[in-house]
This record gives structure tokens, C-alpha cells and sequence, in this order.
């Protein structure tokens, strides 16, 4: 068995790493390699990069710098149209293809691109409008719902060839409310692919209500996690101390504090922070 | 000691993260496909990423099985094969029809049973359990590691071979080694520091041969 | 290339930018947020937040506040001792360009203030051949004062288990928006790596062509993160919690203790610069060289935005400035031992293609999309409500005098006269 994977996600435009509310605001945070190897070091269980707007020579050094930066699997979403646009990814340091859009303008290109690099390089990405009680995939060039329903279209992508699901909620999408774990949850107990969820987190009790409720493969957190130092860490050590299983990925810990509502350190008792004064504390070795 | 390795270049598999995590252990590294050149190599490095028959057919295709089994069987050279490239080690493969591999490790690579709570592939992080054969590739600091697998087959290897296992409705046999040949179905390039004390492992069992 | 309809930054600046579909740029549509937050309930916040940080035991701090002799140092110490009540650490890390006002200001605001000081001060050779370093390498020659200044208190909050670091501003979220007030961010090595250092840690320099040392970089190393962690070591940024107006805080500051302010080479904010000789002098030219554009246009955006200057009073003052030489040159070619001829040939390495090219007289000029992007923004600018304060720095020189042979001398410049040599080594 394995632990849910923590997987951060950079949104990336004009070649900026960007925090995106909703994909229409974006704020620039920094560099994407920056990020990744930060996030890396952190003990993220993976990567996604979503490229909103970059393409040919810029796609290729976005990249490759973010897969020269970390040691971590590494997915790529955005501007593939053809098995042509999957093999420059892959060949640039992408571990594995998020393919959105496309999958509705062109259907077989699903089959192709598992035929010719995997189902394991080949994500299903989907993004899924809530009307009420039912779940419907939303199309990006229309801004509103289309009519075919999630469970249906996910089914087919994977009879298609699709390794993995990503679930992207535009209605959560940087608003920091939590995440659709009801919906999330339909579509793991549906489904024989591994599910990855993403959009809305806010706090570390989001991250622990969703894998509570809807036990996906993994949830992706974007903006919060450039807001505090070593959030992965504390991600993982509110989730862990909720109860999940979740790889410790590195010998830093907070296993001594406890944390405010968003999830950040609270400071420890100060007999305890005296008792740390002469204890020297190494760093991992490899 | 700069060790130099030679990544086996036959057009499969990510290798530039392979090469990454390698020179951050401080060795040389190259890609080559050629006798001459793999030769030079204290230890090769088998990459691979995708179905066994496309492995199967660039490795026969370009001559490459003859030249691995005479540098890494006839002359001992370490051979470390990753994810797809651990499991061509294998003598049959059964993705697409029977299919003959290198035959480097006794055993066959069959298809991972869906079951409850299984998903197909198997895509996350583990840790595995230690077996005697992996004494050259895991230490005992590898008992609280994890690693990262994402596969759909398996190579299902005799008891004596299996170097690590990882618990699915049996055993999962997820890392192989038989004298100087191994092998490790998840990927130690992307697997952080757990997986560079893989790769350091063995390059230190190379230093020893 | 874009330009920002309200302000005068480009879609070129180097901390990075984003407009939205009305052609405004990030750094002013989180600057709105300013007239739209409750103020009140974010004060709340902060004073919650810290409260969580007072020592208990009676034996150490409650904080750490890092300082200078300028940038709001008074306002960040006043705000965290006499407002909010905590006993702070204050730290300071030694520029090395010291002016004279800059080193009374830092010896009125311990004194006056009462605080307790760290100073790191690291040998000149050692910060010299580091200067050099990165002059060659990236046309930048105040990485070590950034690098000082942002490893310094997390070294000592570490070291000496003191949880929590207090900074003013976040100058990413400030210029560009990096980040809403409501994120509530708070430092990370991260942002210091890619922002402050250029991409550049200190382990990066380590090099024999330029006779840097592992151990020449010692100070400047990041403590590592299984300590941070241990500790729990948080920094957090005043203006996420309090309407930052820097003009307006340094003007109560020279009213509440006497602090002083000078004119600059190349910027009208006589207040932020005022400690060093070279931050807006020599320092500020190599971000021209290099990015095409100075200080004086970020301080000009700051007040634009604050409706104290117009698009176009921005842009003239700006303009003004730009150009100007730096009057203390020779004072730093002599310090790190370097010619003017060294000086120009390691920015000319470092000059932005996209902004600028050679001209037909082989003279930088700027591209022609420059010129032509912004003429494209003052077509259609957005203008702001104009503030009624208007846009007047302040001087303010004290009498005071710092080292006298009649008196206890706290901390002092000293001053070091080789008899070979005859003239003064400053020190």
C-alpha cells in the first residue's frame, strides 16, 4: 500500500511561477525552478506544472530548468495539441503528460500517447463543474459546464489509455475554501485510476478533511505553499498528525509543535526551546 | 575515486534526472550505445520507461543484448537496471504476447492484478521490505525510506533473487539482484535522498568489485 | 513588452509582473487593497499573533527584529516595543558602506529605544573579495549586505532559540503584488534565494578563479532546515498587519526621534537611503546598467500609487534621476581596488538584451520597444485620486555627535591613521 502523495502545483505564465485565483488573476511569485527546488527540498511527493500560456523555446527551458532543479517526479500540463508537443515534453524532463483540452477536440489522441510513450506517462486531466448534486466536466473555451457528465467522460479516458486522473474545481480554484470532497470522493470509489485532486486549499486542515472524506491518490496544493516556509513540512505533519499515513521525506520535522489554524508552528514552551539551546542538531547526510 | 557510468542509450527513459542524481554522487557520466565506449564504464546504468516489446525491440535491434551480456555477464560488470530496465533483466516478459528478455535474472514480468483498493498502475510512494539478496543495494537506514513506483507489470523473480518486496494481495517483488546484476522497479533519480542512497549504494558496491 | 497604465513598472521588471485585462499591473491592484482592508481587525491579528511568542522564563527575548540605520528601523522597533509591548533582540548586519548619519541613527534608535544589539561585522578582505565575485559574475556589488542582512537574524534566532523574526515590508509584495496583504506571507529562504541573492547562494561563490573560499562564505550560509524547523523559526512582515506608508512613517519617526535624513544621488526619497553610500549611488547605477531603470522609479511608483505624485510628475522625477552619475564611485573603486574602465567592462557583461542595445555610436541606449510601450501606456493612463499631502521629502540633521575623548563611547566608528600611508582608514 502507499501514502497519498503531497503534490504542489505551479501555475506558470509569461514564464513566472504565479499564484492563479479561478486561472483569470495571476500574481507573480518568482522563478519556477526556484520554486520546484524549493518544494523539492521541502520533501514534495511530486511536481505539477501547468503552463498557461508558454510554448515552443520558453516551454522547453521552463522545463527542463524545473527538472534539473529536482528529484521528485514531474508533471506537465498546458499546450499539447499533438504526440509531437508529448515527446518534447517528455524529452525536456517531464516524467508524465497532463492532457486537457485536447482530449475533447482531438479523442483519439489519448490512445496515441499511451500507445506510444505509456498509460504511466499519460495523465487525464478534467476540469469539474458542481451544478447542485451533479458533476459535469467544464469546458474552458465555453466558460460554463458542457453537458457531459464527469464519471462518464473519466471512464472513457481511461478505457482510452489515461494512467491518472487529475481533478481540477475552477469554482475552488485559488479561493482557499477547502476542496469538493464529496465530489472527489465519487469519482475514487468509481474509478480503478489512481485520482489526484486539486483546487481550493487553503489551510492543512483542508488537506485533512479531503483525504479524510474522499481518500484520493493525492491532492495538489498551489498558492498557500509559497506562503510560508517549509509548508510541505507542515502539511505533512498536520496530515500525519491527523492520523494518515504519510512518507516522511526528510529528516526535518515538527514532530515537537503544535500549530495554529493555518497550519504554521506555534511556538514551543520555552523550557523546552532552553533545552534545545545546547543540543546541535545535523543535517541529513546522504 | 571518480567512478564513471555509462547510461545505456537505447532511446527509452528519462535519463537526464538519472544523470543528475548520479553527478551529485560525484561520478562521470555518459550516454552511449557503443561496445567501445560502455566498456570504459566501472559500472552501466539500464534506464527505462514504457512497454517491455518497445524495450526489447531498440535493445535487439541495435545489437545492444549481445554487448550487455558480454560486459555485465561475461565480464561482471555492475549492471543497475531501472523500472522498465530492471524488468528486461527478466527471460519473459508478457505485456503484448510471450516475449523473450535479456535473461539476466531468472524469473517472468507479468501484469499487476487489479484488486480492492488496488489501483492499476501502481503509481505513489512506498517502502519496502528488505530481503537478503538487496544486501549490496539497501542498508538499514532503507527500513524507514520510501520510494517512488509507477508501473503496471512486475517482475515476479525465484525467492533467492528478490532483493525487496512491497505487500499487494502477496508479495510484490519490487527490487532484484543476482551477483553483480540488479535491478529496482521504482525510481531512485526520483526518488529525493532515499533513492540517492540507493544510487550511492550501488556505486559503493562497484568500488568493491 | 507591457507597461502598467497607472504606474511606470514593466512587464520586464526582474521581481516579475502580471496586468490584469484592463492593463493595470499586479503591484497596483494589491496596493488597492490598502483603502479596502479593515486595518483595524488586521492590527487585531498581528497582536494576536505575537502574543503567542512572549517568552515566559524570564531568559530570553521575545523576538527578533533586524535593523539599520534607515528603512523604517525606528518605525519597525517603535511599532514592536512601545505598541505592541515585546522585548526584542535587535540584530544588525555591518554594510560596510556606513555613512556617518547612518551609523547616529543606529546609535539613537538602541539608545532611545533601550534594545539590546547584535552586530556581525565580517572582515573587509573577506566582504571585498566577495564584492569582487559578484561584481564579475552578476554585475552586482551589494550582495553581500543582502545576504547579510537576510541571513543574520535567522542565524540568530536559531542559535539562540528566539522563534520569531519581525520584518517591515515585503518588498515583492510592495513593488509587483507578489502576494495579497490576505495571504499573510511570511519569510522563507526560498523568496531570499530567488529575489534578494539573484538565484546566487552563498555557497554558489565559492570559486579559486575568484579566491573565494567555503569558509569566506561561512556567515552568509542559511542555517539548515532541520534546525529552522527544531526551532520553529517564523519570520512575519509588519505590513501584512499595518497600512505601510514609509513616507509618512519615517516623517513621524524625525519628529519622535530626531532621526536623520539626507539627500540622495540618485533617488528624491531622502529618508530610506540615508545609512549607506552606495545604495543609491553605486548600486542603484549597476540595477540601471543592468535592468534600465532606478530607484527613484520605484519610489516614484510608491508615491504615484499613494496619489501623491501624477503619472507624468512620476515619470519626470524618475527620468530625472536616472541618469545621474554616481558621486561616490571613487569611493568604492578604491575600497574594493578596481578601475572605472573594470567597473564598466563587468556591467557591460550584465546589461539586459531585451532592454537595451549599442547604438550606431557604440553608446547604451535602450531598445526602441521601450520607448514605444511606454508612449503606448500614457495614451490611455489610469489615473488615481489625487492626496492632497503632496510629495515632499524632509532633511533633517542632527547636532549630536557620536565619539568624543570625554565620554563613555558606547559603540564608536574609530578610525585607524597608518603612519606609512598617513591618511585615515576608516573602519
Amino acid at each position: 500500500m502507499y501514502s497519498p502523495r503531497i503534490i504542489a502545483t505551479l501555475v506558470i505564465r509569461n514564464g513566472h511561477h504565479v499564484q492563479s485565483l479561478g486561472f483569470k488573476h495571476y500574481l507573480p511569485v518568482g522563478s519556477p525552478a526556484e520554486s520546484a527546488r524549493e518544494y523539492d527540498r521541502w520533501g514534495v511527493d511530486e511536481i505539477v506544472l501547468i503552463l498557461t500560456n508558454d510554448s515552443g523555446e520558453n516551454a522547453r527551458h521552463i522545463i527542463s530548468s524545473v527538472a534539473d532543479a529536482i528529484a521528485v517526479p514531474l508533471t506537465v500540463a498546458g499546450g499539447i495539441r499533438t504526440l509531437w508537443d508529448a515527446h518534447n515534453y517528455l524529452s525536456w524532463g517531464a516524467d508524465k503528460v497532463a492532457l486537457n483540452h485536447v482530449l475533447v477536440e482531438q479523442p483519439d489522441i489519448a490512445t496515441a500517447v499511451a500507445h506510444q510513450f505509456g498509460s504511466q506517462c499519460l495523465v487525464a486531466s478534467v476540469d469539474v463543474w458542481r451544478t447542485g448534486n451533479k458533476l459535469f466536466r467544464y469546458d474552458h473555451w465555453l466558460h460554463s459546464a458542457s453537458s457531459v457528465e464527469l464519471l462518464d467522460w473519466i471512464h472513457q479516458k481511461i478505457g482510452a489509455g489515461a494512467g491518472e486522473i487529475l481533478l481540477n474545481f475552477p469554482q475552488h480554484d485559488g479561493m482557499r475554501i477547502g476542496m469538493d470532497s464529496e465530489a472527489i470522493s465519487q469519482v475514487v470509489q468509481d474509478v480503478g485510476a489512481p485520482v489526484i485532486a486539486c483546487g481550493g486549499i487553503g489551510t492543512v486542515q483542508h488537506a485533512v478533511d479531503c483525504l479524510r472524506t474522499a481518500n484520493p491518490s493525492g491532492i495538489a496544493i498551489g498558492n498557500v505553499l509559497a506562503h510560508f516556509e517549509q509548508s510541505i513540512l507542515l502539511f505533512k505533519e498536520g496530515i500525519k498528525t491527523a492520523g494518515a499515513e504519510i512518507r516522511a521525506a526528510v529528516k526535518a520535522t515538527y514532530n515537537s509543535h503544535r500549530f495554529d489554524p493555518r497550519g504554521c508552528p506555534e511556538k514551543l514552551d520555552d523550557a523546552k526551546l532552553d533545552e534545545l539551546l545546547f543540543h546541535r542538531i545535523e543535517p541529513e547526510l546522504i | 575515486m571518480r567512478l564513471n557510468i555509462g547510461i545505456v542509450d537505447y532511446g527509452l527513459g528519462n535519463v537526464r534526472s538519472v544523470q543528475n542524481a548520479l553527478e551529485r554522487l560525484d561520478c562521470r557520466v555518459f550516454l552511449s550505445r557503443n561496445e567501445e565506449t560502455l566498456a570504459k564504464a566501472d559500472a552501466l546504468i539500464l534506464p527505462g520507461v514504457g512497454a517491455f516489446h518497445a524495450a526489447m525491440h531498440e535493445i535487439t535491434t541495435t545489437g545492444l543484448d549481445a554487448i550487455l551480456r558480454r560486459l555485465a555477464i561475461d565480464q561482471r560488470k555492475p549492471l543497475l537496471g531501472i523500472c522498465l530496465g530492471m524488468q528486461v533483466l527478466a527471460e519473459w516478459g508478457e505485456e503484448h504476447g510471450r516475449l523473450r528478455g535479456l535473461g539476466f535474472i531468472p524469473g517472468e514480468v507479468k501484469a499487476l492484478v487489479p484488486g480492492a483498493g488496488r489501483k492499476i498502475p501502481h503509481v505513489g510512494w512506498s517502502g519496502v521490505a528488505l530481503r537478503a539478496a538487496g544486501k549490496n543495494l539497501f542498508s538499514r537506514k532503507a527500513e524507514d525510506d520510501s520510494y517512488y513506483f509507477d508501473h503496471s507489470y512486475v517482475f515476479d523473480a525465484p525467492e533467492k533473487y528478490r532483493a525487496a518486496t512491497v505487500a499487494w494481495d502477496d508479495e510484490l517483488v519490487v527490487a532484484v539482484a543476482k551477483e553483480n546484476v540488479m535491478g529496482v522497479q521504482f525510481h531512485p533519480e526520483k526518488s529525493q535522498n532515499a533513492g540517492l542512497r540507493i544510487l550511492k549504494a550501488f556505486t559503493q558496491f562497484t568500488k568493491t568489485c | 513588452m507591457k507597461v502598467c497604465r497607472r504606474c511606470l513598472y514593466t512587464s520586464l521588471h526582474p521581481l516579475g509582473l502580471t496586468f490584469n485585462e484592463e492593463g493595470i499591473c499586479s503591484g497596483c491592484t494589491v496596493h488597492d487593497e490598502k483603502n479596502l482592508l479593515d486595518w483595524k481587525a488586521r492590527r487585531s491579528s498581528l497582536e494576536k499573533l505575537v502574543e503567542g511568542f512572549r517568552n515566559t522564563s524570564g531568559q530570553n527575548y521575545d523576538c527578533i527584529v533586524p535593523v539599520s540605520g534607515a528603512r523604517d528601523s525606528f518605525f519597525i522597533l517603535h511599532t514592536v516595543k512601545k505598541e505592541l509591548g515585546l522585548n526584542p533582540l535587535i540584530v544588525t548586519y555591518n554594510k560596510h558602506y556606513n555613512t556617518d548619519i547612518g551609523v547616529r541613527n543606529l546609535a539613537r534608535l538602541r539608545t532611545l529605544l533601550d534594545c539590546d544589539i547584535f552586530t556581525q561585522t565580517v572582515d573587509p578582505d573577506r566582504v571585498k573579495r566577495i564584492t569582487r565575485a559578484t561584481l564579475r559574475r552578476f554585475g552586482n556589488m551589494y550582495w553581500h549586505c543582502l545576504a547579510g542582512q537576510s541571513v543574520f537574524p535567522v542565524q540568530i534566532a536559531v542559535k539562540m532559540k528566539i522563534p520569531l523574526i519581525i520584518w517591515g515590508h515585503h518588498q515583492g509584495l510592495d513593488q509587483v503584488g507578489m502576494f495579497s496583504h490576505l495571504d499573510e506571507v511570511e519569510m522563507s529562504r526560498r523568496h531570499r534565494r530567488d529575489h534578494d541573492l539573484f538565484r546566487q547562494e552563498a555557497d554558489s561563490l565559492v570559486s579559486d578563479f575568484d579566491f573565494v573560499k567555503s569558509s569566506d562564505v561561512e556567515p552568509y550560509r542559511y542555517p539548515h532546515d532541520e534546525e529552522i524547523a527544531a526551532a520553529g523559526v517564523r519570520g512575519i512582515y509588519l505590513g501584512n498587519y499595518i497600512r505601510w506608508d514609509t513616507k509618512a512613517q519615517h516623517e513621524r519617526m524625525l519628529d519622535l526621534y530626531d532621526y536623520e535624513a539626507a539627500p540622495q544621488t540618485r533617488t528624491f526619497d531622502t529618508y530610506n537611503d540615508v545609512d549607506c553610500w552606495m545604495h543609491s549611488d553605486v548600486h542603484d547605477y549597476t540595477k540601471w546598467c543592468k535592468w534600465g531603470y532606478g530607484r527613484a522609479t520605484d519610489h516614484a511608483v510608491r508615491e504615484l500609487r499613494f496619489g501623491r505624485l501624477t503619472r507624468e510628475q512620476a515619470l519626470a522625477v524618475a527620468s530625472h534621476y536616472e541618469e545621474k552619475e554616481p558621486l561616490n564611485m571613487e569611493l568604492f573603486l578604491e575600497w574594493i581596488g578596481m578601475t572605472r574602465f573594470g567597473f564598466n567592462f563587468n556591467m557591460d557583461q550584465n546589461r539586459s538584451p531585451e532592454i537595451w542595445k549599442r547604438n550606431d555610436q557604440w553608446r547604451w541606449a535602450r531598445q526602441e520597444a521601450w520607448g514605444e510601450a511606454h508612449r503606448l501606456a500614457a495614451q490611455n493612463p489610469d489615473r488615481l485620486p489625487e492626496n492632497k499631502d503632496g510629495c515632499v521629502f524632509q532633511t533633517r540633521k542632527s547636532p549630536s555627535v557620536c565619539d568624543s575623548p570625554d565620554r563613555f563611547i558606547l559603540i564608536g566608528k574609530g578610525e585607524y591613521r597608518s603612519p606609512e600611508i598617513g591618511t585615515p582608514v576608516a573602519v
